[in-house]
């Protein structure tokens, strides 16, 4: 039974991932924070399945004290998780002890890195890397095509040259800030859309006119607005702004109702909320949004700069390339845009998979007894009995509709 | 900072005007931005000339005499102005070999790769664009300049009544379009030349020529240095607007300029069609300069077929334009004089404009004596003469 006033002994089990806990460790880790009288066994496989959901018991814990002090009744409670979503599942399913898990999947990953399948993906590359040279040597025109080989001797050149870092350093600045005040941008964009329902209507014909409006007019008109440096920062962030939008709009959308009245009736805050229940349903979203867009920002930003030239940039380079006849740099440089693409796609990411992680367990262990004590102070000292009461009343409906 | 659309103040009238001759104008401008126009420094010029002037010489042509056809990629805009009485000559078969143009808009990169492919026999590019060829290993055609087609069409603009000179512009600052082409590096030397080198005029590049329009159009006193067609749209534009310098002019009096144009187009030949058909490229020659002559006494009756040809996009903006794009059809030694010195000028401000060296004296293409005075049908009945024993 855990302590009402946030005074609770710790489980030594509880510092490890929660899919690995054994039936028996969860069902320890229930009764010491699920209602008196509840039933465990009962709750156990919604528990399992909300685990396997990526949802974290140590983080559940204290809305089920703070359900149990409501006054909400066991049965009423599990009512609530089932119809929130998780379903009962084989409760041995994620019965595996963890000293085993961690070898079987260590070798595992080494088993991938030597796999046949990139074995397959290397020989493609290669393949087409063959007709590439060979498409050069039947085409037989270095003013339209450049083969890998001659391209890499190009690329090699430009390497060596004082510059080329600073160049590249330069473009990638303009294209980064451009991406992350549109990715910034959209976001609270779309939370002001979706909370004030004027803002939308307000905001969706411009984003719909963002859309359609080609690049090239953008290009143009900005060139005159602010100049060729700011031009691919600014391109960038129209061009990415709809898109992060859009997503974020459609996750915050996709949020479980079911989820946000529970954590109503739990006293759940809104900062609180936004973490643990928004961010979960507008993650995925707002991850294929970005896979887009990132791509994309390096698309117009490196157009733009090919519009503009400023100095130093790579776009310049390019125009400087074409000018001269150059199809080699010409190839080169574009392999370098594709590759700072590549580095500046898989670094933000990774980034944003860490956003997208579970946080439970990170925000558990991050002085977890100092954390639960403020917790239950908090609600000690500022829940007056009437919204106590008020909350008691909407959890009865809640549960009878159901 | 440039506030509004380019647009907002120009009457409708204009407007409309714009938009239209909008195209037409950054077509031209593309395709001159490249070529833009440089003079050759004297001493670099020398430098260059340590690979012996070429020169005309007593001979009979190469190849063969019997008509053939020559397949010839034009950019629209001031290169193809000046060439309409032959153009519609050649439509009319009223040629001893027949010759197809073909337009290829203002992408000259796109002409350049056709040569290279073998698609055409003959073509008009930025004047720098020969020698980068010239010096292209990669590719596999060998080509030479036969002819310039335009002088300098760079011209200094201004709405202040004060700037009479190239010297006026000492300490102010000037809009210009074409940075890292021609432009650039003609404007560098002319001001070397007169002593305004060092920064003593402010430079500052615009990207396109409208945002300069713009700049023009909003700010006061403001200087620009543009080529035409660009002027002559900017006219339209601007209310007061004076062209006080003309920069070919200024190129023509410096001290280093040594008998070096400043080029912005030429014509460029396969050098392996030329050795087969010689004839061929002659009467193109006689052809194009008779064309250049014909264009620059009936600038009216010239600029009307425009549209029709296909050489630019608006009639009447070409009529305003053609007596200041410096229409020439430069030859031979002349030809050499113009062009390798403005070759050499561009080469000292940045070799990579020209492909990294100067090229050799056999790039110049330097037509048999008296060839392009010989009459077509007479040299082809009589191969085994010189074209100067043709003449008398």
């Amino acid at each position: 039974m855990a302590e009402q006033d946030g005074v609770t002994c710790r489980m030594p089990f509880e510092d490890r991932e929660p899919s690995s806990w054994s039936d028996a460790e969860l069902r320890a880790f229930m009764r010491a924070n699920a209602p008196e009288g509840a039933d465990v066994d009962a709750m156990l496989p919604v528990v399992r399945s909300a685990i396997g959901q990526g949802a974290d018991p140590r983080a559940l814990a204290p809305m089920m004290r703070g359900a149990a002090a409501s006054g909400a009744d066991p049965e009423r409670m599990l009512a609530m998780m089932q119809m929130g979503g998780a379903s009962p599942q084989p409760a041995n399913v994620g019965e595996r002890p963890q000293g085993k898990a961690e070898p079987v999947s260590a070798a595992g990953r080494v088993r991938t890195w030597f796999s046949p399948e990139r074995g397959k993906k290397a020989l493609v590359i290669l393949m087409w890397l063959a007709v590439w040279e060979l498409a050069d040597h039947l085409v037989d025109n270095r003013l339209v095509l450049t083969g890998p080989v001659r391209t890499l001797q190009a690329l090699t050149e430009q390497i060596v040259k004082a510059d080329f870092w600073l160049i590249c350093a330069a473009s990638f600045c303009r294209i980064a800030a451009g991406f992350i005040l549109a990715f910034a941008g959209g976001i609270l964009i779309a939370v002001a859309a979706h909370r004030v329902r004027l803002v939308r209507d307000l905001i969706e014909p411009i984003v719909g006119l963002l859309k359609t409006v080609p690049m090239v007019s953008f290009i143009i008109m900005l060139l005159i607005w602010v100049g060729n440096q700011a031009l691919t920062i600014y391109l960038s962030f129209l061009i990415v702004i709809p898109l992060v939008y859009t997503n974020m709009y459609a996750g915050l959308e996709a949020v479980d109702l079911k989820m946000l009245e529970m954590a109503c009736m739990c006293g759940m805050g809104r900062w609180r909320q936004f973490l643990y229940i928004y961010r979960p349903a507008f993650m995925p979203f707002l991850v294929s949004g970005c896979k887009v867009s990132l791509g994309m920002s390096w698309k117009s930003g490196i157009m733009a700069e090919v519009f503009g030239t400023p100095a130093p940039s790579i776009g310049k380079q390019m125009f400087a390339a074409r000018t001269f006849l150059d199809t080699p740099s010409l190839f080169a440089w574009t392999a370098v845009v594709m590759l700072l693409s590549v580095v500046f796609e898989k670094a933000f990411m990774a980034l944003l998979a860490r956003a997208a992680r579970p946080w439970g367990s990170a925000w558990a262990r991050v002085g977890r007894t100092s954390r639960r004590a403020a917790w239950a102070s908090r609600r000690n000292r500022s829940r007056p009995s009437s919204r106590r009461a008020s909350r008691r009343a909407m959890a009865t409906t809640m549960c009878s509709a159901a | 900072m440039c506030t509004s659309a380019n647009v907002s103040p120009v009457p409708a009238p204009s407007r409309r005007q714009f938009i239209k001759f909008a195209g037409a104008c950054a077509a031209a401008a593309a395709g001159m931005g490249l070529a833009g126009c440089s003079n050759g420094h004297g001493d670099s010029a020398s430098q260059a000339s340590s690979k012996a002037a070429p020169t005309v010489e007593d001979r009979t042509l190469t190849g063969d005499t019997d008509p053939t056809t020559v397949r010839v990629g034009l950019i629209m805009g001031p290169p193809s102005m000046g060439l309409s009485r032959f153009l519609i000559d050649a439509q009319s078969g009223d040629t001893y070999n027949s010759y197809e143009f073909e337009f290829c808009g203002v992408d000259y990169q796109a002409v350049a790769a056709r040569l290279n492919q073998g698609d055409f026999d003959i073509v008009t590019l930025p004047s720098n664009l020969g020698a980068v060829l010239y010096n292209n290993e990669d590719i596999k055609t060998k080509v030479q300049a036969i002819s310039v087609n335009n002088l300098g069409v760079l011209y200094g603009i201004t709405t202040d009544p004060n700037v009479n000179e190239l010297a006026d512009l000492e300490g102010r600052t000037a809009y210009v379009y074409g940075e890292g082409g021609t432009p650039e590096y003609t404007i560098a030397t002319v001001l070397e030349g007169h002593g305004l080198g060092d920064g003593k005029v402010n430079i500052v590049f615009k990207s396109t020529p409208f945002e300069v329009l713009n700049l023009l159009q909003d700010e006061e006193n403001c200087i620009a240095i543009l080529p035409q067609p660009f002027v002559a749209l900017a006219d339209t534009m601007v209310t007061g607007l004076r062209r006080p310098i003309d920069i070919t002019a200024e190129w023509e009096s410096m001290e280093s300029a040594n008998g070096s144009e400043a080029v912005t187009t030429h014509t460029v030949a396969n050098r392996e069609f030329l050795e087969e058909h010689e004839l061929a490229v002659v009467e193109y020659l006689q052809r194009a300069g008779a064309s250049v002559d014909w264009t620059l006494k009936n600038l009216d009756e010239a600029s009307s077929c425009q549209v029709e040809l296909g050489s630019f996009l608006n009639d009447d903006v070409a009529r305003q334009a053609m007596p200041y794009i410096s229409l020439v059809n430069l030859t031979g030694e002349v030809m050499y004089d113009a062009l390798s010195g403005f070759l050499a000028a561009i080469h000292a401000q940045n070799p990579d404009s020209i492909g990294g060296d100067m090229p050799g004296s056999d790039f110049y293409y330097m037509p048999p004596a008296g060839a392009l005075d010989a009459d077509v049908q007479a040299m082809a009945s009589a191969p085994d003469k010189t074209p100067a024993e043709l003449v008398g």
